[in-house]
């Protein structure tokens, strides 16, 4: 018999710190767009990078996202994480390269976004957007 | 990728993430679906994404294969949330899930448990677009 319950912060933030892959979901005028993205957290605030595209669009129209991380063995063994947040545009150049520390201390050759923006190093951000979340929310649910 | 590719990725895959708006902020949960007649089929206790759906109907669902980080497609499917109230398309949709999950769920889990249960919402979402990308 498959039992779900709901996760502690503990392993809430344990399963957040050893992802790598989860799912952005935005919203705009009631619109939701959901995409697979690399992501780094360090614990208390989780980063993604993204090309200037819908993404950023629908960030900009509407500044709260979920993000959704999920550990799936099968349909019953599983884990999934959802953090709420705002995400806000990382701009100043030390917070810019924390982040992008981070995420490519995680993520070393840059995928899926970043190859094809066709830049050379990831010291150009001209076309690419980093932004942080700091939650004001997170759950998780585990099968027992 | 084509629209025939994303299509066939949708109708073979079984794990989606469903997004929805609920208020003001989406919301994404993973779900089990089947694939039947340009529909997804799903089933859920009353809860938030219930809500929230028959609150927005517009929804949709992202699918994706990663092989690796340099071979990947993901397909994202819009649509929209109905109900499934008629007992015999019911029925037919339930028989649908429990055929490809055939390991309890934990809907069907509560409802072998205990009687008074609430009874899970069947709905589909009737998919009118269809996209996708792909590397590798």
């Amino acid at each position: 018999m498959l039992e779900v319950k709901d996760m502690s912060q503990g392993e809430m933030v344990a399963l957040l710190l050893r992802g790598r892959l989860g799912h952005l979901g935005c919203s705009r005028d009631g619109h939701p767009y959901v995409v697979p993205m690399n992501y780094a957290y360090d614990g208390e605030c989780l980063f993604f990078f993204t090309t200037e595209g819908t993404k950023t669009e629908f960030i900009s129209a509407n500044h709260e996202v979920c993000f959704q991380v999920e550990e799936v063995t099968n349909e019953s063994r599983w884990l999934s994480v959802m953090l709420f947040g705002r995400a806000e545009r990382v701009t100043r150049p030390e917070e810019t390269e924390r982040a992008v520390q981070l995420l490519t201390g995680r993520n070393p050759t840059l995928t899926p976004a970043l190859n094809e923006t066709k830049i050379g190093a990831w010291k150009r951000f001209n076309n690419v957007a980093v932004y942080r979340v700091r939650p004001h929310s997170i759950h998780g649910r585990k099968t027992v | 990728m084509s629209v025939e590719e994303a299509r066939a990725l949708l109708r073979s895959a079984r794990l989606a993430r469903l997004g929805c708006v609920a208020g003001d902020e989406p919301y994404v949960v993973p779900v089990n679906y089947a694939f039947d007649d340009e529909c997804a089929i799903s089933h859920s206790l009353p809860g938030l994404k219930i809500t929230a759906m028959r609150e927005r109907p517009r929804v949709c669902l992202q699918v994706d294969a990663v092989k690796d980080q340099f071979n990947w497609k993901s397909v994202l499917a819009y649509g929209t949330f109905e109900e499934i109230v008629n007992t015999d398309e019911r029925a037919r949709a339930l028989s649908l899930l429990l055929s490809l999950f055939p390991r309890l769920t934990p809907v069907e889990t509560l409802i072998a448990e205990d009687a008074n249960a609430p009874a899970p919402i069947v709905y589909r979402i009737r998919i009118d677009r269809v996209t996708g990308i792909r590397e590798g």
